[in-house]
Order: C-alpha cells, then sequence, then structure tokens
C-alpha cells in the first residue's frame, strides 16, 4: 500500500532542558498508510506528542526526513489538540471557519461549510457562543469540527479526549468513528490509553520512553465495532500492556 | 449594556461634569471660558497625537520584539531606554528644534509609548502554545493572521497600557508644555496662574475629573472587555 507519510530516522534532541541535549525521538521510521488511524502509544514523555508535530510541520527542528504521499499537501493536514486549541475571542462558528480564512476556501463558502460541521458535530445551536461559555466535550467538538472543515486527507490528533470526563470521552470516540467511516481520512493519533488504542487504531506503534524508540507496531484485527468485554479485546490489552512494560 | 435609569444617569454626569466644572472655573476664575477651552482643546489634541502614534509604534514594536533573539537583545535595551529621564533632554530638543507642536508630541509620545509596549509584550506572553499551532495549522496568515489572532490576544495590554501611560501622559504634558512654553495648552494655563494657589488647584482638580471620567466611560469597560474576549 502506497503510504501517505513516510518517516525516515527521525531523531530529536531538545536543547534546552536540563539536562541538556535529552534525546526524546530516536531513529524513528516508519510508514503511515492512506485511510488508517494510526496510532502513537506510550507513556508520557516517550516524544509521541513531538512526532506528531514534527510529522504535521509544527515542529521543523529535527534531523531524518518526512515524506508526504503523491497528491498530499501540507494544506491536505488538520490537527485535533489535546487542549481543544480554540481561539477564546471567536465564536464557535468563527473558530470552525479559521481553516477555510488560512485555506483561501471562498467567503461565500465559508457560511454552507461551516453549517455542515456544526450539523455533523450537533452544535447547530452554539454558533454563535464564546468556548468558554461551553463544556470542556463541547470543546472539543468544536476542535473536530474545525480540523474536518478544511476536508483535510491527515488529521493529528493529539491525545484528544483526555482532557474529558470518561463518559464524554467514550461518547466522542464512538462519534468520532462515526464521523471517520464516512469519509476515511487517515489518523494520526496519540494517546497513553491501551483500551482507547485498542478501540480506534488499526495500528498501533508501542512507544518506548528516554529516548523515545517504537518498539514493535501491532496490527489490530479486532472487527469493528470493537466489543471491549471481548476476550479477544482483553488479549491485545494484556499483549500492550506486557509489551509497554518490558 | 445599560443596566438601569442610574447607570444612564451616571454616564451623562461623568460626560458632563468635566464640562460643567469648565464653565463654573471660568466664572470663579474670571477667565474666557473660550480660552480655557482652546487650553483645554490644545492638550487634548497634542495627547490625542502622541497617543496615537505610541499605540501604533509601541504595538509594532511589542510584535516585532516580544520573543526570540530579538527579545532577548532588545528587552533589556529597552528596559534601559524607559528609564531614561527623557524629559532632561527637552530643553536640547527645544533649542535645536524650536518650541513647537512636534517637539511636545514627540516628548510626550516617547514618554507614553514605555507602558503601552510592555503592557502589550506582557499580553503577547499569554499566547498559548496551541493557539500558535492552531492558527499554524489553519495557514492563517497575512492580515487575517494579524486580524483574527495578533491584535485580539494584544488588545488587553494595548488597553491596561494606554490607561497607564495616559495616566502619566496627562501629568508629563503639563510639564512639557511648561518647559517648551509654547501659547495655548494646559502647562501655559497652570504656569500662568501659579502664582494663584486657588485656580491653580481648580485646574488641577479639573484635570483629575477629566482623567477620572475618561477612565471610568471609557477605558475600564474597554479593559473588562478585553479581558473577558481571552479568558477562557
Amino acid at each position: 500500500m502506497e503510504p501517505v507519510i513516510k518517516i525516515q530516522h527521525v531523531h530529536k534532541v531538545f536543547r534546552d532542558t536540563s539536562p541538556p541535549h535529552l534525546k526524546a525521538l530516536d531513529d524513528i521510521t516508519l510508514d503511515i498508510h492512506a485511510g488508517e488511524i494510526f496510532m502513537f502509544l506510550g507513556p508520557s514523555g516517550c516524544g509521541k506528542s513531538t512526532l506528531l508535530r514534527i510529522m504535521s510541520g509544527l515542529e521543523k527542528d529535527f534531523t531524518g526526513s518526512v515524506m508526504l504521499g503523491a497528491g498530499v499537501k501540507h494544506s491536505d493536514m488538520s490537527f485535533i489538540f489535546q487542549q481543544f486549541g480554540l481561539l477564546p475571542w471567536l465564536t464557535v462558528a468563527e473558530n470552525v471557519a479559521t481553516g477555510l480564512v488560512g485555506h483561501g476556501v471562498p467567503r461565500e463558502e465559508h457560511a454552507s461549510r461551516v453549517a455542515i460541521e456544526l450539523k455533523r458535530l450537533g452544535l447547530e445551536k452554539f454558533a454563535r457562543a464564546r468556548p468558554r461559555e461551553l463544556s470542556g466535550g463541547m470543546r472539543q467538538r468544536v476542535g473536530i469540527a474545525r480540523a474536518l472543515a478544511t476536508r483535510p486527507k491527515i488529521i493529528f490528533m493529539d491525545e484528544p479526549f483526555s482532557e474529558l470526563d470518561s463518559f464524554t470521552a467514550e461518547e466522542l470516540r464512538q462519534e468520532f468513528l462515526r464521523i471517520w467511516a464516512e469519509t476515511r481520512p487517515t489518523i494520526v493519533m496519540v494517546t497513553h490509553l491501551i483500551p482507547e488504542a485498542l478501540e480506534l487504531a488499526d495500528r498501533i506503534a508501542v512507544m518506548s520512553s528516554q529516548p523515545g524508540r517504537t518498539k514493535e507496531v501491532i496490527v489490530n484485527h479486532l472487527p469493528r465495532p470493537r466489543e471491549k468485554r471481548a476476550p479477544d479485546f482483553w488479549r491485545m490489552e494484556d499483549r500492550l500492556y506486557s509489551l509497554i512494560k518490558q | 449594556m445599560y443596566r438601569s435609569r442610574l447607570h444612564v444617569l451616571v454616564t451623562v454626569g461623568m460626560v458632563a461634569m468635566p464640562f460643567l466644572f469648565l464653565v463654573v472655573s471660568s466664572r470663579v476664575a474670571h477667565l474666557a471660558i473660550r480660552r480655557l477651552l482652546a487650553d483645554v482643546g490644545a492638550s487634548f489634541l497634542r495627547m490625542l497625537a502622541a497617543y496615537a502614534i505610541a499605540a501604533v509604534l509601541g504595538w509594532a514594536c511589542a510584535v516585532f520584539f516580544w520573543r526570540g533573539k530579538r527579545a532577548v537583545i532588545a528587552l533589556p535595551v529597552f528596559d534601559v531606554l524607559q528609564s531614561f529621564p527623557a524629559l532632561s533632554a527637552l530643553p536640547v530638543a527645544v533649542a535645536v528644534w524650536g518650541a513647537s507642536n512636534a517637539t511636545i508630541v514627540f516628548f510626550l509620545m516617547i514618554e507614553i509609548i514605555w507602558p503601552i509596549f510592555f503592557s502589550i509584550v506582557s499580553s503577547l506572553k499569554t499566547i498559548r502554545r496551541d493557539w500558535e499551532e492552531a492558527v499554524a495549522m489553519a495557514g492563517l496568515g497575512g492580515w487575517d493572521y494579524w486580524r483574527l489572532f495578533l491584535i485580539p490576544v494584544s488588545v488587553p495590554g494595548l488597553i491596561t497600557g494606554s490607561i497607564i501611560g495616559l495616566g502619566e501622559g496627562w501629568e508629563t504634558l503639563v510639564a512639557i508644555e511648561i518647559i517648551v512654553g509654547l501659547r495655548q495648552g494646559l502647562g501655559e494655563f497652570f504656569a500662568g496662574f501659579s502664582h494663584n494657589p486657588t485656580i491653580t488647584a481648580f485646574g488641577i482638580f479639573g484635570l483629575l475629573l477629566f482623567v477620572f471620567s475618561i477612565n471610568k466611560l471609557l477605558w475600564l469597560p474597554l479593559l473588562e472587555w478585553s479581558h473577558r474576549m481571552v479568558s477562557e
């Protein structure tokens, strides 16, 4: 399968840390395939967020190479942030439209495209609200709507559900899967939760920390929709757990 | 916006008070109201010009210098410059450039630009990493970057800095006008009546009233609004 992102020998050293020259990422090489949900799983400090930022072009200070597949441009990417990354002075609709403004979508299309995403995420009534007036779950819905509005081929997600309570997180995961199944963009996501990785991902890169390395990339064959209380799910959970603990 | 009739009354009162005060004090001090208005007006226009330049220049400098390698060099330099008593150079400037409105506005500007500059810098330092990353992923550039990101995020600093800068500015303006000795303006008014404690006291009280009204009517609501806009 044609990779949509090809990462080769990526190293990243943090210079300004104490102790200095902390190796955040050590020789990461892997391919991400079109239309899959690819998950980086690892403890905090293993450099998985940094890797996500390198892939998305937000972090430019690294060695190695990140190549995009044929026909994929930087503007085909969007990002869903752990702490939502919403601009507090803009309304919900304006936040969703920022990508459209930046991507040069004709102004007359903005309203209709924003309306589509707000409807998809159940935010129609909140179009004119400010982020501070919304709960965490609703804010992340805005973050997702904003990421979808530019119709990206790749969406990066940095622990997008970790700031939410477990009920809201579960609800939003299910909803995200439903939305993903509609258009099948490539998802590259970071998490430290094994069940979350198993519930969502097609493939899971298990990372070790200090320095951040990929221990193993595991293919998740569990059929969708995934049943968390199925024995196969548990078995995979155990396998991932022991891999991380190694 | 206006919560009660009392609120409206207080607002109207605050607008009217400085003008009423002018009229009453001109009667008491036996001054032509025209002359008083002209003095206040001249000073006000100088203040407005200096403020406009300081706001734009301070903003531009803050955006340019607030972080990175530039900040490491520029901020300490600005910190020293800020503490330089600009008024001490004023007599020299008057000797070179003469007593003109431009001299007054320039010196006033370099006095009030510092609080504006440093307040905007501190506002910019509240920028969260994920805001910047969101803006970068959205691909906002050029005017859109300013309009949707840099301007809104620095407005609270601009307003805080304006309140401090203008507060100091009125005092400085009177001093500059006295030193430069240009005809017309509050400086001339205070210099002219320095032998008359009653009128001087009236003048000071009037100036305070004016500054207080502008703060209460304009700056404080703006400050509150701007902080609400950037809070999450």
